[in-house]
């Protein structure tokens, strides 16, 4: 499997909270990479106009593919607390990403859990990120 | 929500209309020029019918037509060439804009609110009209449909003309072969038999009124009436006009109509190809929307991908870009004239046998347009009709209606019946045979519509039964049929798509849901979008029609806009995106139909603000590439609204970038700034490349920005504020004075000035300001109303009054610089920002200074008053805080504040890759104060850099007191930033000479200390404070022999000692060999006496002036009348003593000293130092006084007033190798100080001193006397030499030291009493003089050094002991209390215990002493009976009240082993032995009979001893047996008070032994 993912979890000021990429080993070191991180960012921001509107329709937290511009495809995911994850993919992997956002919604309640964690900030900790890493490995680019 | 100016319908109406070609005799169109129009504009505005009209359908149905428009449209215009339509549609997208601008600015007035979101949108999006009705007007026409065909032909002829109707004929045979000959030529012709109208226009003014109606009248019977019109025009002159001009100018029905003249579109600089380069990545082509995969999609991830290619270039790369570089555009005149010359050469070539009067027509329409063109410049100063009077106007209005009702809707009605008969006779045959052929050779083939690639290959002639069908939709169409427009349409569709005619087939479909679109509400039908679907797809794919498709979409997006299907309206704008991408212009249209995708999601319900976004962020990045600059600016700033301050860093850098990029494009350097501004913030994620590039960019359209404003208005003299470094603000630290220069190393001396403050010094602002309290309030226990001096100010001081600093003194602002980028940044010229209010006494108002000003000349004066100092360069390296430190020197008393920082800020082209050490960052800081080294480095300066800066503003701390201040957030002032600059001060400095760096503990060492004042006013009263009084002392009392000023006190000095080094080698055996062959010099530190030396030497001094209240503060003696003057100073002796503790110790002292005469408030400066001695431990002298007691020998007067003090002394040294040590001490000395005791030797008398060793122990025993007599506020010091020369302890700096150290002690002893037991103390304090001996023991020793060379020295030093009561051990050192453990914490309140009100048992159990005398031994016959001996038992009171004394030998018992543990630990006598007469009975009960003492006699004894008063008994002692015996068994009971019943068994430890031997005899 390779492909290129972008993760984000967006808060209820369709703020990002948390993001991360992740690519497949062989192309970690692609120096095009930064030029459209970018248009990660604005897809992902555009697809949640979608993902309010398709989460009133399924009882289903995972929302399957929402949106898709050019070769992107947009998963969403939105936890019982109304914050979305959104996922950025060139492949389909429905299985995996459905996985991923599982385990990082987990993770997430966990961390959100943290009593100095102010609800709708930016996430820094080095712990969550290296778990998040690590889902991103098992179930997408691993 | 932008909003069309026209309805879905009207814009039907509007965009398919009939058409009529006006063609125009060069006479008549010079009657019309007049106007400055052309015929066709001449009517132009009338083209519109108001009223409402009827028509009549084929079947002579009445039709009701509303507002009918009319196009006309002139023959003699050529088609554009593709270069010039795309010149037209974008300079109708540019001028709308501006338009638009100028009237609404940027249309942003109002605001709408989705969700969280409140957008300011554009109400309207008139360049996207303009555009779409260029669009449509310039489309190229096709021969599939017949809808802008022309369906009639004016002929226009001036009533001037000689002979009109031939010039008619001539006409009618011109349009006649135009359209037989040239087919293809525009306009084109609905069908053959047109409709003809003749118009005959007449000048009123010029021409002859009956003639035209002569003219009008043949016209009439040659043409028909129905079609023939004499218009009258120019009913007044150009010239009237003018003088009519006064009164307000009539609404000019002609100017909507007409192009902008071209003058206006000076954007063409926007045409430069900079815009097209694409330099930012986003896709040429989008597709989006449904869920639906495409499978293409999944494989060919590498090919699309590239569509990302290339973005944000090197921001360096547009410097450059401001020069238009285009060969598309060159001038926004150039296309229109290429194609005129054009036409010029070609026509005749063309049209070389048309008639002579066409022809000549020709040539003088081109000439006459050639005029046009060069009237439209005087456009402006003529405005359009201005022949033409309100009676004009209304000719005009009948001429058009005349024309629509009386020939054209005939005309049409004719025309419509004549196709219907001709379908309806051709359609049964055609049908069938047609139908016939399909089954026969068609198949099956599914009769919808085929998606086939290949085109098609059916051509219709001209009058196919199928376009037949399709013009009579079109006519009835066109005259608003849409019922049976939409009938006919259906049907042509179905053959078209028989036919495979895919064009043809489109335009039917295309037309078909229009027309049900314009039933409107009557309709039955459905809007059928899907055929609508069908024909743009059709257009796209099988026709490869684009403008087609691309008007399909247009029309449709519109009516399903009108039916609230904005999703549906978006999809389609988008669709279209993606299929016409490939197109060569399709920049332009693709970033407006993005931009009306977006407008459509934000229109639906609920409102996609985030589509609409992302869409205007698409549209702006496709308008960049068309060079539509401002469109791009617009849609970037319109999609920031949404993302702004959202958090999505990359892509909110995206956007301020491209903002940043277009704005400094357009030339509007401000915007470009503040948005480059945004992309400097810390919490960008952007590589640091990227960043550097930012910063790069900044600086160059900052710069710029600057050096235009600075060109533009010479007053300029305020500094821009600048983003970066962040400055933390609040970590600001002001220190007032001269930063300490570090210690001076001249002439051999090391010399160490005072620490003063420095920005370090934190949080130890209390200690200070407790001993500048003492110093100036010289009490313990300073008011609370004392404010302390301040020297540093930062966010931990109370910054609420202003700092007060004075006229010469530096002022030294510490400001903390963070970079939050990872790229270096380049800070130089650094100045502090002030504004000055100088205090005048006079009444003039003071003017407020400030040295923001960039003029020479000011800065100049400024610098005379505030003297600013100017750091060079400081770098800053990635995400690096590091403060510097300005200075301020102010020359004038006033109100100074330090409001900002000023720098030039800079980046180096070095890069953050190099790597840069800390090192050479610090040495840079270092280098900017001297600026010498700066020649040897690199230096940054030189790149770009721009001045600006930025505020201080300090916050003060937040307030919590009150609930206002608890619920909200209110901070206090802090005024460390607005100093008070006051008249001159002196300035004191301290600088101390060789001050040690480390001392023996209790050593003695002199230095030298200079006091200097270096302000310009004399200075008085210098006090020192220290937080260790027993450091040092500057010496007191009459000592006039000391050398004392300005003398150095060094003096080489032969130790006495060392003469007779052989009793050191006697005692100790091994000396070190270097011993001898050194010569050892030691300080002359104290005074020896002269003359012989007396072992008990006793002096007595007066005692009270030395022993101030606080010793903390000791006063410094200046010789003379104590000023120091400017510029003078005196130097002193001073003697430091080490600490008894070994370790490290800093000791603060503060110097206090006075203006002589003040003239400011301030009525005292200080001056800080904070020394750092390290102490070894040398000596420790343990001491323990006891009573004598039990001797015999002595008298009961002399009993009470001795004691037997006996000391240990330990050498706590340890010898080191290779290390300074001590190798011996010598003990020289023992002094006593004290108010009624003296001591004298009791173990040696030896002068040849008495030396300790390494790690060993002397003890050394001593008697103490106490001189009844000898009371008040003296002192009696007594010696006991044990050297060659006696050391006056009476004098400095041996007894300073005693004093100190008296001091601390009582100091010590207070603070670890409780208040609480002073009260009870003070009752009983008479009966506490019975354990008192009050006295000091002094030592004074020598110590021999190792040094680290080899060298022996020689030190001195001294001990002190503080005896206070008896039988108590002292140390020489402070006992360090171990913390006492804490009793466990508890919730309840505890009972108060009751107070004991009695003294302790310590003290109640020794009031009296008593011994026994008798004699040692005796011998006896026991055979006799027992034997008798006489003891006599001597009572004295130590306590100074009286007492009674009840001896009971009967209640005796044996307290020797009792009470035996009592005297070795006192503190164990806790349990208490207060014992009332009646319990002892039971306890002593089991006799040991050994030590059976019988008293004889009688056993109880009272006797009453008054202060002082000894008392004898006589007691006879029984024995029974031989043996020794321990006479102590009496039990001495003592009341101190009236009450008998408390009665304290005494304690008397030391046995009396009597031996008595049988007598054998």
């Amino acid at each position: 499997m390779s492909g290129n993912f972008y993760f984000v979890m967006v808060g209820h000021h369709d703020n990002p909270v948390f993001e991360m990429e992740f690519y497949p080993p062989n192309k970690a070191a692609d120096p095009k990479r930064d030029d459209h991180r970018h248009l990660n960012q604005f897809i992902a921001h555009a697809a949640l106009d979608l993902v309010d509107e398709q989460m009133w329709s399924t009882s289903n937290m995972f929302l399957k593919v929402v949106d898709k511009f050019n070769e992107w495809f947009v998963s969403a995911f939105v936890t019982a607390g109304r914050m979305r994850f959104l996922m950025l993919h060139d492949i389909k992997n429905e299985d995996g990403i459905k996985n991923f956002f599982t385990e990082v919604y987990e993770t997430y309640i966990k961390f959100a859990m943290n009593p100095f964690y102010e609800i709708n900030t930016q996430i820094k900790s080095a712990a969550f990120e290296k778990k998040v890493q690590f889902f991103g490995r098992k179930y997408l680019t691993g | 929500m932008a909003q069309c100016k026209q309805t879905a319908e009207e814009f039907v109406q509007s965009t398919f209309s009939p058409h009529v070609a006006v063609l125009c005799s060069p006479d008549a169109e010079l009657l019309c020029q007049k106007n400055n129009l052309s015929f066709q504009q001449l009517i132009q505005p009338f083209c519109r019918l108001s009223s409402e009209v009827h028509i009549r359908d084929a079947n002579n149905v009445s039709h009701s037509i509303h507002g009918l428009r009319i196009k006309a449209c002139d023959m003699s215009s050529q088609p554009l060439q593709q270069a010039a339509i795309r010149k037209i549609l974008s300079d109708a997208v540019v001028n709308a804009q501006q338009q638009q601008q100028q009237s609404l600015d940027g249309g942003r007035t109002n605001v709408h609110s989705f969700g969280n979101y409140d957008l300011h949108l554009n109400a309207s999006t008139p360049w996207f009209e303009a555009w779409r009705d260029n669009f449509l007007e310039t489309m190229p026409l096709s021969d599939h449909e017949y809808l802008n065909t022309c369906l009639a032909c004016l002929f226009v002829v001036s009533s001037g003309q000689s002979d009109p109707l031939s010039v008619f004929t001539a006409l009618g045979n011109q349009q006649l072969t135009q359209q037989q000959q040239f087919p293809n030529k525009t306009p084109r012709w609905f069908c053959q038999g047109i409709l003809h109208y003749y118009v005959l226009l007449h000048d009123v003014l010029d021409g002859e009124q009956a003639r035209a109606e002569a003219v009008y009248q043949s016209m009439k019977s040659t043409f028909g009436g129905q079609i023939c019109h004499l218009l009258q025009i120019n009913s007044r002159s150009p010239s009237t006009m003018e003088t009519l001009k006064t009164g307000p100018s009539p609404p000019d029905p002609w100017s909507q109509f007409l192009p902008k003249p071209s003058s206006d579109t000076q954007e063409g600089v926007d045409y430069d190809g900079v815009g097209a380069q694409d330099d930012v990545s986003f896709p040429g082509e989008l597709s989006e929307g449904t869920n639906e995969v495409n499978p293409a999609m999944l494989t060919s991830v590498d090919s699309s991908s590239e569509l990302f290619e290339e973005q944000m270039q090197s921001p360096s790369d547009s410097s450059d870009s401001g020069v238009p570089q285009d060969d598309l555009f060159d001038h926004p005149l150039m296309p229109s004239q290429t194609v005129k010359s054009t036409s010029v050469s070609e026509l005749p070539s063309l049209d070389n046998d048309l008639t002579a009067a066409a022809n000549g027509y020709t040539e003088t329409g081109g000439q006459s347009k050639q005029m046009q063109v060069s009237m439209t410049t005087d456009r402006k100063t003529y405005g359009h009709g201005c022949c033409l009077t309100a009676s004009d106007q209304d000719r005009l209005r009948i001429f058009m209606h005349e024309f629509v009702v009386r020939a054209m809707i005939p005309w049409a009605e004719r025309q419509m019946k004549l196709l219907s008969d001709q379908l309806t006779s051709r359609k049964g045959i055609h049908r069938s045979i047609f139908s016939a052929t399909r089954k026969w050779f068609g198949g099956n083939k599914p009769t919808g519509p085929i998606p086939a690639s290949q085109n098609t290959t059916v051509v219709y002639t001209k009058d196919a039964p199928e376009l037949q069908l399709r013009r009579l939709g079109d006519l009835a169409f066109l005259f608003q049929m849409y019922e049976f427009s939409y009938n006919t349409y259906h049907a042509a569709k179905k053959d078209f798509n028989n036919d495979h005619a895919w064009l043809h087939f489109a335009g039917a479909l295309e037309m078909a849901s229009i027309a049900v679109f314009m039933q409107g509400g009557s309709s039955q039908r459905a809007y059928p979008h899907h055929y609508m679907e069908t024909a743009i797809s059709t257009y796209l794919t099988s026709c490869r029609n684009p403008p087609y498709a691309m008007r399909a979409t247009l029309i449709s997006s519109e009516i399903l806009k009108r039916r609230n299907q904005y999703s549906d309206a978006a999809m389609q704008f988008l669709k279209m995106i993606t299929e016409v991408s490939q197109s060569q212009d399709a920049d332009l249209s693709s970033a407006l139909f993005l931009e009306q995708a977006a407008h459509c999601f934000i229109c639906m319900a609920p409102p996609m603000v985030r589509k609409y976004s992302f869409h205007m962020i698409l549209a702006g990045h496709r308008f960049n590439k068309a060079g539509q600059r401002k469109h791009a600016l617009r849609s970037y700033s319109q999609a920031l609204q949404v993302y702004k301050s959202k958090h999505w860093s990359i892509a909110e850098d995206h956007i301020h970038f491209t903002i940043g990029r277009q704005s400094f494009n357009l030339k509007q350097l401000e915007n470009a700034t503040s948005a480059f501004k945004h992309l400097l913030t810390g919490e960008s994620k952007q590589p640091t490349a990227q960043q550097g590039a930012f910063l790069r960019e900044y600086l160059f359209v900052y710069k710029q920005l600057l050096s235009q404003e600075a060109g533009e208005s010479s007053s300029y003299g305020r500094l821009p504020e600048l983003p970066l470094p962040n400055i933390k603000t609040n970590e600001t630290k002001v220190l007032l004075g001269q930063p300490t220069k570090l210690p001076e190393s001249s002439g051999g001396s090391k010399r160490t000035p005072a620490t003063g403050v420095t920005l370090d010094d934190q949080g130890q602002e209390a200690r200070w300001a407790k001993l500048e309290a003492t110093a100036v309030t010289r009490k313990s226990n300073p008011p609370s109303s004392f404010r302390p001096t301040l020297q540093c100010f930062s966010n931990k001081t109370d910054n609420k009054y202003n700092p007060l600093t004075f006229v010469g003194e530096m002022v030294s602002v510490q400001v903390v610089l963070e970079n939050p980028l990872q790229v270096m940044l380049v800070l130089s010229d650094i100045t502090l920002l002030w504004t000055f209010l100088p205090s005048i006494t006079g009444g003039d108002q003071a003017q407020l200074i400030s040295n923001e000003v960039t003029s020479s000349v000011k800065n100049h004066l400024a610098d005379e008053i505030i003297q600013t100092a100017v750091i060079k360069e400081v770098v800053l390296t990635g995400n690096q805080i590091q403060p510097i430190v300005l200075s301020l020197v102010p020359r004038q008393a006033g109100e100074l504040r330090v409001v900002g920082l000023a720098y030039n800020l800079g980046t180096s082209s070095l890069a953050q890759n190099a790597p840069l050490t800390s090192a050479a960052v610090a040495a840079d800081s270092a280098s900017t104060s001297k600026g010498s080294a700066a020649s040897s480095k690199p230096s940054y300066i030189s790149t770009v850099c721009v001045r600006g800066k930025q505020r201080l503003e300090v916050q003060g701390p937040r307030l919590n007191v009150s609930k206002e201040e608890k619920t909200g957030k209110v901070y206090g002032p802090d005024r460390r930033l607005d100093l008070a600059v006051q008249e001159e001060m002196p300035i004191l400095n301290v600088t101390f000479c060789e001050f040690p760096e480390a001392l023996l503990c209790g050593e003695v060492h002199c230095i030298e200390v200079e006091f200097s004042n270096a302000g310009t006013v004399p200075l008085r009263n210098v006090r020192v404070a220290a937080s260790n009084p027993n450091f040092f002392t500057f010496g007191s009392g009459p000592d006039a022999e000391l050398p004392k000023s300005g003398r150095l006190l060094y003096r080489p000095h032969r130790d006495p000692s060392e003469p007779n080094p052989e009793s050191a080698v006697t005692q100790k055996g091994d000396t070190d060999p270097a011993e001898q062959d050194i010569e050892l010099e030691y300080p002359y530190t104290y005074q020896v006496r002269p003359g012989e030396i007396k072992p008990n030497r006793v002096e007595c001094l007066d005692s009270g002036v030395s022993l101030n209240k606080t010793p903390e503060v000791t006063s410094v003696p200046f010789p003379g009348d104590g000023v120091l003057h400017p510029g003078q100073s005196v130097s002193l002796p001073v003697w430091l003593r080490g600490n008894d503790i070994g370790g490290v110790h800093e000791v603060d002292v503060l110097f206090y000293y006075e203006p002589v005469a003040p003239r400011t408030p301030v009525k005292h400066r200080v001056l800080r130092h904070r020394a750092v001695v390290n102490t070894v431990e040398s000596l420790s002298v343990r001491a323990l006084a006891t009573r004598q007691t039990g001797s015999v020998l002595r008298s009961a007067g002399q009993e009470l007033n001795t004691c037997y003090i006996f000391c240990e002394l330990e050498n706590l040294s340890q010898v080191q190798v290779q290390r300074p040590h001590i190798q011996e001490l010598q003990i020289s000395q023992v002094s006593c100080a004290s108010d009624s005791w003296t001591v004298a030797s009791l173990s040696t008398n030896t002068l040849k001193g008495i030396r300790i060793g390494s790690r060993e122990t002397l003890q050394l025993m001593l008697k103490g006397t106490q001189k009844p007599n000898a009371k008040g506020d003296k002192l009696l010091y007594s010696e006991v030499p044990f050297d060659m020369e006696q050391i006056d302890s009476t004098r400095t700096p041996c007894r300073d030291f005693y004093q100190c150290s008296v001091a601390a002690d009582r100091s010590r002893e207070t603070s670890s009493q409780g208040l609480s037991d002073v009260s009870n103390k003070a009752e009983y304090r008479d009966l506490e003089a019975a354990l008192d001996v009050d006295l000091t023991l002094i030592f004074l020793w020598k110590a021999f050094v190792v040094q680290e060379n080899g060298q022996m020295k020689i030190l001195v030093g001294q001990h002190h002991v503080h005896l206070h009561t008896v039988n108590t051990y002292v140390t020489s050192y402070p006992l360090v209390m171990a913390p006492s453990h804490h009793p466990p914490l508890k919730f309840y309140k505890d009972t108060e215990a009751e107070m004991d009100e009695s003294p302790s048992a310590d003290v109640t159990t020794r009031l009296v002493s008593y011994s026994y005398q008798h004699k040692a031994s005796a011998l006896h016959s026991f055979d006799n009976g027992m034997c008798v001996v006489e003891v006599s038992l001597s009572l004295q009171n130590h306590a100074k009240r009286p007492v009674q004394v009840l001896v009971d030998s009967s209640k005796s018992s044996d307290r020797l082993n009792s009470t035996s543990s009592q005297d070795s630990n006192p503190a164990s006598s806790a349990s208490t032995t207060v014992i009332t007469p009646s319990p002892p009975s039971a306890l002593n009960s089991p006799f040991p009979l050994s030590s059976c003492v019988r008293w004889v006699g009688h056993t109880h004894a009272k006797v009453t001893l008054n202060e002082g008063e000894s008392a004898k008994l006589n007691l006879r002692a029984g024995f029974l047996r031989p043996g020794t015996y321990n006479v102590n068994t009496l039990a001495v009971f003592v009341t101190f008070t009236d009450d008998q019943s408390q009665m304290i068994l005494q304690r008397q430890p030391t046995p009396s032994i009597i031996t008595l031997l049988p007598q054998v005899s």
